[in-house]
């Protein structure tokens, strides 16, 4: 078995350890054997209700659950655009989703309730997602759409579009800051730090479906994203519909993006750097980046999630916080480290 | 209807205590508290006993922020909560986030939510409606009568003798860019309400304000959090601050400071807060005596 390989086995393991933590600890302590109990019964059922059914299965199977997801689909969603752009600085905001999905929900918690109150009474918890995600995909839609306006899509003009329609995003999302009163203020800040507490089972049913089906495709997307680091030219004489491939790549990355985007608020870092870590480590090959980019994504949302639930307990800290505060010096050390490889 | 509120209290609460009673003799009471000015309010009618928790806005008493801390209020952890094992979390309309409500409510754990009050008497109906919840209305009843009724009573009357309002600035934050004041709709318009005072912002809610148009008001005073003059480094500094120059209020020593809580948390003691600060800008109020807690003006 070659180096790499061990690496994604490595990663594997380690992810499958952090998700067991990630259900067996928490503010409320547990003995293990009392986890292992209402998990059994959860799968296989049972005469009496264990104790911390409520907590465990209610509240932290949920959570984990959608950490796995987002830190997924973040990640993959990460790698790709930075196959395609050929750029290490590409993320899921720069196509437009983050700022699409902000706007959303600075819309749903700031305008909404003053515009739809009726809505609200009823409907209020599903609001915010569901403005997120249409944010999300109508503002990456847009983009793809103005970079297309020349025939073609030149992923250098995409880059700058992007930046454009992202700062048109801020100015929108800052004139509904300006409007706010001070409660929607700190809800919106809170958003876009992130957050897995308010996961419930219903949330994590709908959307796990599209992201499962979005990352399987990704996983097809590492022979036509190889093939495209050879340049635009190179890849078409391959017989590479590049057209195609920056649509799936754009598509893909809209719907997983903005669906966990929408109910975990903006995570910052794992789009970003996750990539980043897993070609520091296994090299530029998608066959081992993509790959790697899905198991380490869940790794740190899930493990991030736990240091957030338990650190400061029976508060809890923002996900956002955690991703960034473990994830940044890492990411800094291992820059220096391979700086100083290159300078030997 | 001034001097009758107290009986109406009294009649609503026998009245509630009747048709509801809530049964706190069996279990022990143990409650996480969401909010600032609920935390006061039990620690006042001497049932800190029953708190487990309080969130991060509770500072008053100080040993109020000796409890383990549930966080900010907006952002509550459902199994954070659990972990204290309350039998009763108690909150205002503010707590958050929204999905906790659904999880606590699987959990099976009581809730109870509080609107924001935003007069001396929804502060007064508060404090009855905690005594209720954690049966001290005995206790409630006699805080109300003895304290916060005859201050609310006193700066009621007097206020009605009082001929010219003054125009006042309350100011949130002179830190960075422009000044954020206090609009229609805050906890700094409802206190100048209270303290018999106009407002001399017009839009809603806690806005930066132009220096140009601040100008252009002349406010008859400034009011400042402590929290403002610290972060500002001092009275001094914000007395420097170049738009200060401009301001009648603040070249006569019209600037007031006092502590943000104690002001704007609308517990008890923002009647009393409403009391001091009405008469300071109102000197023809009849002095009302002893104020039962302890002042909050830090002078300025």
């Amino acid at each position: 078995m070659n180096r790499e390989l061990l690496l994604l086995v490595a990663l594997a393991a380690s992810l499958f350890l952090v998700v067991l933590c990630g259900i067996a600890y928490g503010a409320i302590s547990y003995p293990l054997s009392q986890v292992f109990k209402v998990l059994v019964y959860a799968l296989v059922g049972g005469e009496s209700t264990p104790e911390g059914l409520g907590i465990i299965v209610g509240l932290r199977l949920p959570r984990v659950l959608m950490g796995m997801l987002a830190g997924a689909a973040l990640a993959g969603a990460g790698a790709c655009l930075q196959g395609l752009f050929r750029n290490p600085l590409a993320d899921p905001g720069l196509v437009g989703v983050s700022g699409g999905a902000a706007v959303g929900a600075a819309f749903a918690i700031i305008i909404g309730p003053v515009v739809m109150p009726l809505i609200y009474a009823e409907y209020s918890l599903y609001v915010l997602p569901l403005f997120a995600f249409t944010g999300a995909l109508s503002v990456t839609m847009m983009l793809y759409g103005f970079s297309r306006m020349g025939g073609q899509v030149v992923v250098a003009y995409m880059l700058l579009t992007g930046i454009a329609i992202n700062a048109m995003a801020s100015v929108l999302i800052g004139l509904m800051v300006y409007l706010s009163d001070d409660g929607q203020l700190r809800d919106f800040t809170f958003w876009s730090m992130g957050s897995l507490a308010s996961i419930t089972w219903p949330a994590v049913k709908v959307v796990s479906l599209p992201i499962v089906v979005c990352l399987v495709l990704m996983i097809g997307l590492i022979r036509p994203l190889n093939l495209f680091q050879l340049g635009e030219q190179g890849a078409r004489h391959l017989g590479l519909n590049i057209g195609l491939l920056k649509k799936v790549v754009v598509v893909l990355v809209a719907i997983s993006v903005g669906a966990c985007v929408a109910l975990t608020g903006a995570i910052g870092f794992v789009g970003l750097v996750v990539p980043h870590l897993i070609r520091l480590m296994v090299g530029t090959d998608h066959q081992y980046v993509i790959p790697g980019a899905l198991l380490l994504g869940p790794l740190v949302i899930v493990l991030a999630d736990l240091i957030a639930r338990i650190w400061v307990a029976p508060g809890e800290l923002p996900l956002g916080l955690v991703t960034g505060a473990i994830g940044a010096p890492f990411f800094l050390w291992l820059l220096l480290q391979q700086q100083k490889r290159a300078s030997l | 209807m001034n001097s009758g509120y107290l009986i109406k209290a009294v009649v609503v609460f026998v009245s509630l205590a009747l048709v509801d009673s809530i049964c706190a003799e069996n279990k022990p009471v143990r409650i996480a508290v969401a909010g600032g000015s609920l935390t006061e309010i039990l620690f006042f009618i001497g049932a800190e006993e029953y708190i487990v928790a309080t969130d991060s806005t509770s500072n008053f008493p100080p040993k109020a922020s000796e409890f383990p801390s549930i966080g900010y209020v907006r952002n509550l952890s459902a199994e954070g909560l659990m972990s204290l094992s309350p039998s009763l979390i108690l909150g205002e309309e503010d707590m958050g986030p929204p999905a906790i409500f659904d999880q606590l409510k699987a959990l099976e754990v009581e809730v109870i939510r509080l609107d924001k009050a935003t007069s001396a008497e929804g502060i007064i109906d508060k404090v009855m409606r905690i005594g209720q919840i954690v049966d001290r209305q005995a206790e409630a009843v006699d805080f109300v009568a003895s304290q916060l009724e005859p201050m609310r009573q006193h700066l009621a009357t007097e206020l009605l003798q009082v001929k010219r309002r003054p125009k006042v600035l309350l100011l949130l934050s002179m830190n960075s860019g422009a000044p954020i004041a206090a609009g229609a709709k805050t906890s700094g318009q409802f206190l100048l309400d209270m303290a018999g005072a106009d407002n001399v912002v017009q839009f809603e809610g806690w806005k930066p304000i132009s220096t140009e148009a601040l100008i252009a008001l002349q406010p008859d005073y400034i009011v400042l959090t402590d929290r403002t003059i610290s972060t500002a480094g001092g009275i001094k500094q914000v007395k420097n601050i170049p738009v200060m120059a401009y301001l009648e209020a603040a070249q006569n020593d019209r600037i007031i400071i006092m502590d943000g809580m104690y002001l704007l948390g609308f517990g008890p003691r923002t009647i009393q807060a409403a009391l001091e600060i009405a008469s300071i800008w109102h000197p023809e109020i009849i002095p009302y005596g002893a104020l039962p807690f302890k002042r909050g003006v830090k002078g300025g």
